[in-house]
């Protein structure tokens, strides 16, 4: 099921678990690099400063790792996440 | 332009869209960058711009529901947060979510941010519930420090406390949970949390060494306490963690660490890069920096071991 404004705390806790099983599957650094963006809201240049990492490499992390979880949740179709990230067409974006 | 050069470009095209959609889910984007991602979309209407922005929001949500404990601050900043973005509903322009604590929010189209924003305010709806059951289930640590000062990460590869920056701004930040405080949530909530004593499998050189494995098949993580083992030069060697599955004969790679010399009691997390399946053993040994691909026995120097 999609998540959208209407989405009740249980399908978004079961998304969420799936995406913990996800995440174990992304490299280190991607995975932390996402964790601390998106889970602690900090910036690029934050990131960047505390992991002592350059911005781009930073920026790449991030994105390998999100464009990766994609992926993973494609193969694993059925689930609430596969659904979330298949297009209006039938392809995943 | 031949049929096989359209297609490069249709790739390159695809591919760049992909990117801007990653980048603008986690960081945003500026607006030339706001500019180039419209024009793709565009020229790919049956891309659905929305999917990366969903997946993030549930990365945060994970993120936030696996904090030992949320802060109280944050927990009211959360609730005003989804009170303020459902009342923005209507509004033609809604501002990102608070998911960045510095630089100037990028703008976004109109259409995308209204159903952007409708998504985002459901979110974090649910999310204020989810902190509320979380922290309901827990218990919270005085003062959201770590118990024991000993149990503080000693290696090069833990990221330190937030900077003082970061750790000032006001919203959506809270303070970066510890290996030892990670491993005290895994072993207190987490049902199918495994833990295995450490024994040397140097008896000569690591005597003295003690420790233990705490593993989650439904994490895909653990954590590794260790103590005694001898100090390294991270220019010359680093210890390298290997898991070894009962179905599988090649030993996962969990990660690398160093020792201090004044470490004492040493916490590191375990990463597998793939999943992992009934681990019977984890095992340390020392590599070269940066680990090796393949485990060699012989430089195995401490073994936990499934009874």
């Amino acid at each position: 099921m999609p998540l959208t404004a209407t989405a009740n705390p249980i399908d978004v806790r079961d998304e969420a678990e799936h995406v913990r099983r996800l995440m174990g599957l992304l490299r280190p650094e991607e995975r932390q690099v996402l964790e601390m963006a998106l889970g602690e809201g900090l910036s690029q240049a934050a990131v960047s400063e505390r992991l002592g990492m350059p911005l781009g490499t930073v920026k790449s992390h991030a994105r390998r790792g999100l464009l990766r979880l994609r992926e993973l949740a494609a193969q694993t179709m059925g689930s609430a996440t596969a659904s979330a990230v298949v297009s209006k067409g039938g392809e995943t974006t | 332009m031949t049929d096989a050069s359209i297609t490069d470009a249709s790739s390159a095209a695809e591919q760049r869209l992909l990117e801007l959609l990653a980048d603008r889910a986690v960081f945003g984007l500026e607006p030339a960058e706001e500019q180039e991602l419209a024009a793709l979309l565009a020229a790919h209407p049956n891309r659905d711009p929305d999917a990366l922005d969903r997946l993030a929001a549930a990365v945060a949500i994970n993120a936030a529901t696996a904090a030992p404990s949320p802060p109280h601050s944050l927990k009211t900043q959360l609730r005003e947060d989804a009170v303020r973005f459902a009342q923005r509903r209507s509004d033609p322009v809604i501002e990102p979510a608070g998911r960045r604590t510095g630089g100037p929010a990028p703008a976004r189209s109109s259409a995308h941010s209204s159903a952007l924003g409708m998504m985002v305010a459901g979110l974090l709806c649910a999310l204020a519930t989810l902190a509320c059951v979380v922290v309901a289930n827990r218990r919270e640590p005085a003062g959201g420090v770590p118990p024991r000062g000993s149990d503080r990460p000693t290696t090069a590869a833990i990221p330190t406390p937030a900077a003082p920056a970061e750790a000032a701004a006001p919203r959506m930040t809270r303070p970066v949970p510890t290996p030892a405080m990670l491993r005290d949530e895994m072993l207190a909530a987490v049902g199918d949390a495994l833990r295995l004593d450490c024994a040397a499998a140097v008896a000569a050189d690591d005597a003295k060494t003690s420790g233990d494995v705490v593993w989650s098949g439904s994490r895909q993580r653990g954590f590794l306490r260790i103590s005694g083992l001898a100090a390294n030069e991270p220019t010359e060697s680093q210890y390298q963690i290997w898991i070894v599955e009962g179905g599988r004969g090649r030993p996962v790679p969990g990660g690398v660490f160093d020792v201090g010399r004044e470490a004492g009691e040493v916490i590191v997390p375990i990463l597998p890069r793939v999943f992992v399946q009934g681990p019977t053993t984890f095992v340390v040994t020392v590599e070269k920096p940066g680990g090796a691909e393949d485990y060699s026995e012989e430089r195995s120097r401490v073994l936990a071991r499934a009874r």
